[in-house]
């Protein structure tokens, strides 16, 4: 059961589009598992429904409309976007906004040694200064410890994670700035895999930091 | 094609002008007339099932003004904000047999369409989002199917909601979607404690919520 969720004001950023295309993925990927932050942006959305309605109408050019309709032209219709069909074990771990990103099975993609513990697959976003990869984690390691001057938003896939008082496990989501410093620490009973977007170079603390710098590589 | 006039609160010109807050937003809506959400599910599904183009003419004389408004208001330039308009009405036109009409409303519909379009002048991004039909398991909206009748009026009763809303939850809820701030940038430009805007956003959306019919949101 998932227990921790995106706050209402990241829910009415994403439902808004005001969030970065990483960071949205990590929420998107966050509500196709969990129906009650989903039915929280469906009524976001609606309010932005209510907003276009009521919008100031700005006069168009007649010419607009005739660029569109010889657009038309070669715009066939499309049915809705086919996700990649991918091997069982690869549908069950990704959810469907995030399977937009990973086209190949677990199993063949490939993963960047960071330091000595930890696994990276970037993923590609379409702007350069916002990261978004996926990460495995061995069973009972530490995540080194940070700060971060931006955004980074975390959801689990596999496995858990311990931060502080809390544990975290599939779908569970967490956002962390730079008022939070945190070193997680995942379970012993086996690895756990996270998708994590930052929207800036997470800042490592102490001597162990300063020596192994994964995430500021961005 | 005809439409038919709609009375439906807030839609005339004084009450909008109250909402946007500026007389430089005149709303050249003299001409315009109102129309349903029926009315616009109709020309969504005429385009859909059999690319009516005049049914399309009709989808954007009532739409690209409202989208260029609406981009305009989030601080898009002229030339983007037609450039938006443009691209989410060739997207409406190629997505239109997928629209839903027990789903969503045609503007919540069309909202989401220009909410997932970047467009700017450096580059295009993606906006990752999910479509209903991948999730297998989420329960239907209410207990029973609802149709294109009862989506508008509960679309109806969610924007008669929003006009009534206290003024100060209206400011800062509009600030959210256009401005793109987080409530702690609306809270230092208002000068008001962080509290009072989360609490301000809390209570505008529980209202929203309210005006829903049970089990819908």
């Amino acid at each position: 059961m998932i227990v921790h969720h995106p706050d209402e004001e990241i829910l009415l950023d994403y439902g808004a589009g005001s969030l970065s295309e990483g960071l949205a993925l990590v929420v998107a990927t966050h509500l196709s598992m969990c129906p009650d932050c989903s039915a929280h942006v469906r009524l976001i959305e609606r309010c932005g429904g209510a907003l276009l309605d009521d919008a100031p109408e700005h006069r168009v050019d007649e010419q607009a409309l005739q660029d569109v309709l010889e657009r038309l032209d070669v715009s066939e219709p499309v049915p809705p976007p086919q996700i990649m069909r991918l091997d069982p074990e690869t549908e069950a771990l990704l959810p469907a906004p995030l399977r937009r990103y990973v086209t190949k099975n677990l199993v063949d993609l490939d993963w960047r040694a960071v330091g000595r513990l930890l696994e990276e697959h970037r993923l590609s976003l379409a702007r350069k200064d916002v990261k978004a990869a996926l990460y495995r984690f061995p069973a009972a390691s530490r995540m080194p410890k940070h700060t971060h001057r931006g955004q980074e938003y975390a959801i689990v896939l596999a496995g858990a994670y311990r931060d502080g008082e809390n544990r975290f496990r599939r779908g569970d989501f967490s956002a962390m700035d730079a008022s939070h410093q945190h070193q997680p620490t995942v379970e012993p009973d086996g690895p756990c895999m996270c998708l994590v977007a930052l929207d800036a170079p997470v800042k490592l603390l102490g001597l162990t930091g300063f020596l192994m710098n994964p995430f500021l590589r961005i | 094609m005809e439409v038919q006039a709609v009375g439906s609160v807030g839609r005339d010109c004084g009450t909008r002008l109250l909402r946007t807050g500026s007389a430089l937003e005149r709303s050249e809506s003299s001409a315009s007339v109102a129309v349903t959400n029926d009315d616009l599910c109709n020309l969504v599904e005429a385009v859909g099932a059999t690319r009516d183009r005049h049914a399309f003419v009709a989808l954007f004389q009532h739409f690209a003004p409202r989208l260029k408004g609406f981009a305009l208001r989030r601080g898009i330039d002229a030339a983007a904000a037609e450039e938006l308009a443009q691209e989410t009405l060739i997207t409406i036109w190629r997505k239109a047999a997928s629209f839903d009409r027990t789903r969503a409303t045609v503007s919540t519909w069309v909202f989401t369409i220009v909410r997932n379009k970047r467009i700017d002048l450096f580059r295009r991004e993606g906006y990752p989002a999910v479509e209903l039909s991948e999730i297998a398991d989420f329960p239907a909206e209410g207990s029973n199917p609802h149709d294109g009748a009862q989506m508008a009026e509960i679309g109806d009763h969610l924007r008669e909601a929003m006009l009534t809303l206290p003024k100060e939850q209206y400011e800062i809820l509009t600030k959210a979607f256009f401005e793109e701030k987080s409530h702690r940038a609306i809270a230092a430009e208002l000068g008001l404690p962080l509290g009072t805007v989360k609490s301000r956003i809390r209570l505008a959306l529980t209202r929203l919520r309210g005006a829903l019919p049970e089990g819908y949101t």
